[in-house]
This record gives structure tokens, sequence and C-alpha cells, in this order.
């Protein structure tokens, strides 16, 4: 397997009455080999498709989830060009326990790096159903 | 022109850029050569608390540790004439080890909105934790502190400035303090306040919609912040200058993933340079490596903030009276603010989308208790056009809106949900001075009143969000059009950066009414072109820092090739 490099995002939580309604949940995909051409694609396509999100998400989404639509979205984005099995989703939780426990930042990519290659044997696919299923 | 020397990225830790200087991370034996390494009129020095004390119960200021000997530190600038200015953090630090807060009292640590930990990676490759500055501990440790760094400038006759330093970063144009926190030591203690603001009789949340909780936690977070501040100005009253916002490039919790595997976005940075720029606010590239303000970014921090942002911000106490050599960023528009952010008031109305198209960097905004009318200081307006939100305005506002409006004042009110009283008023005042009302239905119904060089529009977002964004847009670029705001249109892609400044005139100068300088930068990895027309009152003056860039020029435009990194001033002198 190619060098794992992790680019996340958020689903922003929806807080009501100060209790969060869903769990943020953070996405995270392995990307080509740091500096490749496919990697430069990538991000051109990514940067491209956040502005499109972002010029639409002003006319369809108001108010303050207009950051989970924008994910919604990204998401969609991600599951279309790399395929679920490039996805990996970790919780809030989980990543503030990576981040409160390490101090440096080669122990925060390997932990990092951990998750994503648990999430490939064992939660995948419950965790993928669960992104199909909450973007669509 | 760049008037300083760079620093070079030897010396990352001690200097991290734009004339900061961290005391602590060097001997004090070694302060006076690495004051002298430093060519600037003026030395930024943050104060590091928890460099000062270990368990809270001594503060140490030189007794134990030379280094944080601040009297000392002072005497050698002040040898080699140098002023310098301290920065005391108000809020939580990105550049110090958690966040700034001592390690006794570092427990809870903060959340983002997405209920993250912020963490912040420096320009060393070290991690920085934002604490919770909603701990009571940390706000007992605080004044503590304050205070004892007062009595310690006192007793020792320290003289020079103290700023009220509130770090934070840009995101979508828009400041953000470290101080905001969701974390549950914030709620609890929201809570507590929510219970102060229950009206009697009520048991259950009276908390209607989101929105007003997030108003709430925002009115929350600004009076702690606030409590934190007049500790502060109060501890050091002698020496206390104001507060300033920093904003730090990579600064954003959410650029931390990306930074940790190395890639830093050079063009989100030359966005986030002017979006402070703009606003008022000091950018940083504090937390970013040398190697990564290479280039056009490097460019920007030198010249825009060495040579603009400080001058104007600390001329106060460093120059006498030479603002008019300095360039200021070129604003066309103030949204003028009562309690609500504006981008808030005026969201969806396509106002945006219009200025972001044909004015980026050219609207700012400003608290409205903060404008100063008098009819003899004619300035203070400076023919820039004002929006206001009259939902917001109050009896004792009408006045002075009115001082505004006769003292030449370009004003664009939204009378959607403006108090009647008021609205009565304003109808009387037009009948009383006999002046005319023109109305227009143009997308929606306008109204404008005009008196000499005097403006004032009123039009009702209500029914201008009736209508489809692009006709929203189209609504304000023929409103604006009314204003015949000369500007020269630049059509480039998106990410090249085109920044507008203005300055007064010198006396060699007198022919024209004001210069303005366009910056341009490449802070992209590929060549672009970019087409300038030239306005008829346009005199183009000089180009200058000419660098990596093939300018053509013909009778009404400009024609630029910038290769990667590029750079290019033009100054214009502007005449009626």
């Amino acid at each position: 397997m190619e060098q794992l490099n992790i680019v996340y995002t958020i689903i922003n939580p929806k807080i009501r009455g100060g209790k969060t309604e869903l769990p943020g949940y953070y996405i995270l995909y392995p990307i080509c080999e740091k500096g490749s051409v496919n990697e430069s694609m990538l991000w051109g396509q990514f940067n491209k498709y956040k502005g499109q999100v972002e010029e639409e998400a002003n006319d369809m989404f108001v108010g303050p989830f207009s950051d989970y639509a924008d994910l919604s979205n990204f998401g969609h984005f991600l599951l279309k060009n790399l395929g679920p099995n490039k996805i990996k989703l970790i919780s809030v939780d989980e990543m503030n326990s990576i981040l409160e426990k390490s101090s440096e930042v080669l122990e925060i990519k390997n932990l990092l790096e951990n998750i994503g290659d648990l999430l490939e044997t064992t939660d995948k696919v419950r965790k993928i159903s669960f992104i199909e299923k909450l973007f669509n | 022109m760049s008037h300083y020397s760079p620093i070079t990225n030897t010396i990352d830790s001690v200097f991290p850029g734009e004339g900061w200087f961290l005391y602590w991370k060097t001997a004090s034996s070694l302060w006076k050569s690495k004051l002298e390494e430093i060519k600037t009129p003026y030395i930024l020095i943050p104060i590091n608390w928890a460099f000062h004390t270990d368990t809270g119960d001594q503060i140490d200021f030189g007794e134990t540790r030379p280094e944080a000997n601040l009297k000392r530190l002072v005497d050698e600038a002040q040898e080699q004439s140098k002023n310098i200015l301290f920065f005391l953090p108000t809020g939580p630090c990105p550049f110090l080890p958690n966040s700034g807060v001592p390690s006794f009292l570092a427990r809870s640590l903060s959340r983002n909105h997405e209920k993250m930990i912020p963490t912040i990676l420096d320009n060393r490759g070290n991690i920085s934790k934002i604490y919770s500055f909603f701990d009571t501990r940390i706000f007992k440790g605080y004044c503590r502190f304050v205070k004892e760094l007062g009595k310690y400038f006192n007793e020792h006759k320290i003289n020079s400035s103290v700023y009220g330093f509130l770090p934070g970063h840009m995101r979508n144009g828009e400041f953000n303090s470290y101080f905001s926190d969701q974390s549950e030591i914030f709620m609890n203690t929201f809570a507590g306040f929510l219970d102060s603001r229950r009206p009697k009789n009520i048991t259950d949340s009276f908390i209607k919609k989101p929105q007003d909780e997030y108003e709430l936690q925002a009115e929350f977070t600004d009076l702690i912040k606030n409590l934190y501040l007049e500790a502060a100005s109060e501890a050091l009253s002698k020496n206390w200058e104001e507060e300033v916002k920093v904003a730090f490039l990579g600064g954003d919790p959410l650029d931390f993933f990306s930074r940790i595997y190395g890639r830093e976005d050079g063009p989100k940075y030359s966005h986030e340079v002017l979006d402070s720029l703009k606003d008022d606010i000091i950018p940083s590239g504090l937390l970013l490596a040398s190697a990564a303000k290479e280039g056009a970014l490097k460019k920007q921090l030198d010249d825009f903030v060495w040579s603009t942002s400080y001058p104007i911000k600390f001329q106060k106490s460093l120059y006498r009276d030479d603002e008019l050599i300095h360039f200021r960023p070129l604003i066309f528009f103030e949204f003028l603010e009562f309690e609500k952010n504006y981008k808030e008031s005026f969201k969806d109305l396509g106002i945006f989308n219009y200025l972001n198209a044909e004015f980026k960097w050219n609207f700012s905004k400003r608290k409205f208790k903060d404008i100063n009318v008098s009819l003899n200081e004619a300035n203070e307006l400076d023919g820039k056009i004002l929006f206001l939100i009259g939902e917001e305005l109050q009896e004792e506002h009408f006045f002075k809106v009115i001082k505004m409006f006769m003292n030449g004042g370009k004003i664009i009110l939204d009378t959607y949900h403006m108090n009647d009283s008021i609205q009565r008023k304003l109808e009387n005042f037009f009948l009383e001075n006999s002046l005319k009302v023109e109305k227009v239905n143009y997308v929606a119904e306008v109204s404008r009143i005009s008196l000499g060089d005097s403006v004032l529009i009123l039009f009702n977002s209500d029914h201008l969000l009736k209508n489809k964004l692009k006709e929203r847009i189209s609504f304000w670029e023929k409103i604006l059009s009314t204003f015949s705001i000369v500007h020269p249109k630049i059509d480039s892609s998106e990410n090249i950066v085109s920044f507008w400044r203005r300055k007064n005139v010198v006396p060699m100068e007198l022919q024209y009414d004001e210069i303005r300088r366009v910056n341009f930068l490449n802070p992209t990895s590929y060549k672009a072109k970019v087409n300038m027309e030239i306005k008829n009152n346009f005199m183009l003056l000089k180009i200058v820092e000419q660098e990596r860039v093939k300018i053509q020029t013909r009778p009404h435009e400009i024609s630029l090739e910038l290769l990667p990194g590029a750079t290019l001033s033009i100054d214009f002198g502007i005449y009626s």
C-alpha cells in the first residue's frame, strides 16, 4: 500500500440547545504519493469542486449548517472520484483522543495512519455504508 | 519598496518574522547581539506568561532566570535606540506551548465549533494545543500575573508601550480568535450565563432557534474576553496603548492536518494577508517556516505588513506626523456594525457577491459608535459609501445618521424592520428641509435623497430578497454605479492578487488628488495573464518592484504576464 497521506474535513455537528444532535465526523482518505501527477490532479479537482460547492451553498443553504451541506457534497465528490475504499472515517472523539495524547507531529501521523489501517480491515463496510446513507 | 532587511531563516526561532522577538528562546547574554541584527525601528515582544512562573506562587522577572528580566531587555534595546513594543496576549496564543497557559493551569483543552481540540503547528514543527480561557483558574492566574507585571513595570520605570494582543486566524475573510470555545468548561459557564438571562417565570429553555443560541454564545464569549482585556489594561494602565488583533497565517486549526504533511497553501495565505489588512488586523507569518514564506508571500509580508500595517498601527508611539507617506488600503465601502456582524446583517442580499467580484478588498467594517462626525471634520467619512442596517438603529442614533448625511455622507440604509419612530423622523427631516425624494423601482423599490455631495439611499431588504440572486447582484451593480466610483477593472484569474492602496499627496504631487498603488502578486505555481484598463483620470506615474513580470502598455490598457512568484507595483496619480 502506498504511503497514507491524510486529508481531513468535517461534518459539522448540528447543535441544538447546547447538545450535539449528530456527532461530528472526519473524512480521511489516502491520496497518491506526495508530489505525483495524480496528487496535483486530485487537488486541482478538489479545489475546483470546493469552489463550486461554496458558491452553490450560498444559494441553497442558509444558517449555520452550510458546512454540513458542503460536506455532504464533498462526500459525494469523494465517493465518485476516489471510490469507497479510499474513504475512511473517524469520529471527533477518536480524533480528539489522538490530539490529546500526542505532543509530536510524528506521533499524530502514526496514530492517524494506524486508524486508517484498522478501518481498512474491520470497520470499513459499516462505516462506508454509514457515509453513503448519510450523504444520500 | 521594502524598507527593512529580511530576517534570515537561520534564526527562525528567535526572530520568527515581521519584527517579532521571542526573548525566552535565547540566552539573555545574547540579547544585545541578537537585537543588533534587527534592522527595524520597532521590535514586537510577546510576553510569555508561562515563562515567568512555574508554580504560580512566584512570578519571576529575572530574579531566578536572567531571560525573564524584561527591564534588561528594554535597556539593551534602548542602548541601540530601538523601540520595543510589548504584546501581552489577552487570549490563547498559538505559538506558545499550551497556548501560553502555564503548565500548572493547563487543565481544560478548548474545543472548536466542530468539537475538535484546536491544534496549531508552529514554524519549527512544534504543536500547540489551545486551552480554554473560560477556566476560572486561568482567569485568576492571569489577573495575578498582569497585576505583578504592572507593578514590575512601574517599579523599574519601564515606559515601553504595551499592546493587548488578541491572537486569531482568518477564515472565509473573517477574523476568528482562539478565545472561541465549545468545550465542556465553556458550556458549564455558559449555562450559568443563560440562567442569568432567563426571563422570570420561565423554567424551560427560552432559546427558540439555534441562531439565538449562537448569538448568546458570542455575547458571552465577548463578555469573558473583555474581562481579560480589562484586567490587562487596568494593571498596565501607564503603558497601555490598545488591543490589536493578530491573524496568524497557517493558524487555522483546519490547516493543521495539511500542514503536518508539509502542505502550505501560499495562495490562501496571500488572500488572508489582504483580508486582515483591510479590516485593520495585523497579519503574521510567525507560524510559517522561512521556506513557506518565500516568493510572493514574503513580498506581501515585507511590503504590506512592515511598510503599511505596522507604521499605521504604531505610528502614535513611533512616528510623528508622517502618515502622508504611507499607503493605506483603498476602501470605498464601509459596513457600519452595531451588535451583529455585518456579514450576518447583509447576508443573502447579493452585495458581497458583487463586491467580491468588483471591489475585493475595497470594503471594510467599522463600529457605528467609532464614527466621530462633526461638521468640522470632513475627512472622517472620506467619501466612503456607508451601509447601515435600519433594524439596529435606535432613537439615539438618529441624529448621528443625519449628521453623517449633512456632512457629505453617502449612506445606503436598509429600512426593513426599522423603528417606526425613526422612519417618521426621517420623513419629517426630508419635509422640513424640502429634500426631494426620488423613487425608482429597479428590482426593489429604492428612494434616493441628495443634498450637495450627500446621498442617502433607502431600500428594503425584504423586498430585495424576493428576487433571484442574479437580480440582487444586478441591483447592487446599478445602485453603486450611481456613485461614480472610478476604479480600473482588472481581468485576471481568481488566485492572482491585485491589492489597491492609497496615500495623500506630498507637495511635489499637488497636481493630483491622491496617489494609488496597485500591487500584483502571483502566489500560484503557474503563469498568469492580467489585463487592466486605465481610466481617463489615472496618470501612470511609475512601475516599481517588477520581478518576473512582462509588461505591455497601450493607451488605455496594461497587459501583464506574471510568472510564478511574480510581484509588481504600479503607482497612479488620480486627478479630478
